[in-house]
């Protein structure tokens, strides 16, 4: 990794570190991102991995909860779950320009059928 | 990125042409280790059977790789799928729709073969665009 990968890592990781961005980690483009915040509660965020190439990183991250709401024709089970997530960065001079994430259901769903 | 990384990548995309792209589902015999981890599909014998089904289902499917990136000897592409549903999938008849589904894949790369895999995919909306709601 060389000096700038280095300085967009550390922008990449301040960011996803700093709880304030927390409801930004919410969004998404897949239809049902909304359902996401309000069938899982109790969230916590913890970041598993950031690859980084260039002006690009992508996190995996690992949003820990409890399953209080219906999400996608199931019933809330009460039961913890761990959904993960990816989001891809462009950084620019160690500057976060534009974000975009993607929540995994093809983990999350068999967490949450009978 | 060092040229064990570039390798890395060279590796992964070839397989993922081989395998998922071409059907050439014997071709783990050649990008496959010995100890090879199927952290997503339980075993390489369980890695072939899911891509056999998912070629039975949508036998037009392609995969374009997005994004492929390198750290160490491990390698995560994000990539989107695209087909015709066009036979049985997991119990659900054809129903002629198409999907356009976006899925990561994450490798691990020793000694130019492939040591461990695990995938993630939106099963949610790939079911919607299945049932054409």
């Amino acid at each position: 990794m060389n000096t700038t990968e280095q300085k967009n890592l550390e922008a990449v990781t301040a960011f996803l570190q700093d709880k304030v961005n927390e409801n930004l980690l919410n969004e998404t483009n897949q239809y049902f991102s909304q359902q996401v915040a309000e069938a899982f509660t109790n969230r916590k965020y913890e970041v598993d991995e950031i690859f980084v190439q260039g002006e690009k990183a992508i996190a995996r991250i690992i949003i820990s909860a409890v399953h209080t709401g219906g999400f996608a024709g199931n019933v809330p089970t009460n039961k913890p779950v761990k959904i993960s997530q990816y989001r891809h960065f462009q950084v620019v001079d160690g500057k976060i320009v534009n974000h975009q994430g993607w929540f995994d259901t093809g983990t999350l769903l068999p967490q949450i059928q009978g | 990125m060092n040229t064990v990384e570039q390798q890395n990548l060279k590796v992964i995309s070839e397989f993922v042409e081989q395998f998922w792209n071409k059907n050439d589902f014997a071709c783990t015999d050649q990008f496959l280790s010995d100890d090879y981890q199927e952290l997503s599909y339980q075993s390489t014998e369980g890695l072939k059977k899911f891509a056999a089904t998912i070629l039975e289902s949508f036998p037009d499917k392609r995969y374009v790789v997005e994004d492929i990136m390198a750290k160490d000897d491990k390698v995560l592409v994000c990539m989107n799928v695209k087909g015709t549903h066009e036979g049985m999938f997991f119990g659900t008849a054809p129903t002629g729709n198409t999907i356009d589904v976006t899925l990561y894949r994450q490798y691990r790369v020793v000694d130019g073969k492939i040591r461990e895999h695990r995938g993630w995919i939106d099963m949610v909306t790939m079911w919607s665009q299945i049932r054409g709601n």
